[in-house]
């Protein structure tokens, strides 16, 4: 069985947890094409291809900046 | 069309059952022969999600017993909401998908868009989901080692809720 760190009892930190599980599984299923191909894949606008990048990319886009 | 999923029996068959529970009346010594009856209702599953690409598609036309599926959502961490199996998953699914898309409106607003940030916003949610589609279902995309596609790893997204 999975465990629960902060139990869901507890108001809005209960569910910040799973928010955090939720991000690394999104991060781990983008992760497993480039850059490009999730450019491609992405069908909405660049500002919400940059957001995404942010959620699932960071290191990347720290090094485009520079 | 129906589009093939490219490998979800995997994280089907990882999980395997636990042992059905007994029935009222039943006796003790016979649950040996139902382990066959479980291994034959998973291989039906695989072989349903294989030939269904939604979830929701796949579960409802599956014929074998209710509890090998709910041993499956509770082994991957699924909690019981509605009663009913398929929901309690469509519910998990749902629910993953809003955090996700919460995380990128938040994400959107710190990096502060050119466009309009409510309409941006707005448009993530069906972004979101086809992107996660496309992901998925493409058979031209690699393959990592670890968990085979990111169609295991979506599965997985209903892990935490």
């Amino acid at each position: 069985m999975p465990i629960d760190l902060i139990p869901d009892f507890i108001p809005i930190l209960g569910y910040a947890d799973d928010a955090i599980v939720v991000v690394l599984v999104l991060r781990s299923v983008c992760r497993r094409v480039s850059m490009e191909e999730l450019r491609e894949a992405w069908p909405g606008s660049d500002d919400g291809f940059a957001a995404l990048c942010q959620l699932v990319r960071p290191a990347a886009v720290a090094r485009a900046r520079h | 069309m129906v589009r093939r999923l490219r490998c979800p029996s995997a994280a089907v068959l990882g999980c395997g059952v636990d042992e059905r529970p007994l029935q009222v009346g039943e006796d003790p010594n016979q649950q040996g022969q139902y382990e066959e009856d479980s291994q034959r209702d998973l291989r039906e599953l695989v072989d349903v999600i294989h030939a269904n690409s939604l979830i929701g598609v796949s579960l409802s036309s599956f014929d074998g017993t209710d509890w090998v599926l709910r041993s499956l959502f509770s082994k991957l961490g699924g909690r019981a909401v509605t009663g009913r199996i398929w929901l309690d998953v469509i519910v998990s699914l749902a629910a993953a998908v809003l955090l996700s898309w919460l995380a990128l409106v938040i994400a959107l607003a710190i990096r502060r868009p050119k466009g309009n940030l409510m309409k941006e916003s707005l448009r993530l949610l069906p972004d979101l989901l086809r992107l996660l589609r496309r992901l998925t279902t493409n058979r031209d995309l690699p393959t990592g080692s670890a968990s085979e596609s990111p169609c295991c790893s979506s599965t997985w997204l209903c892990r935490s809720i």
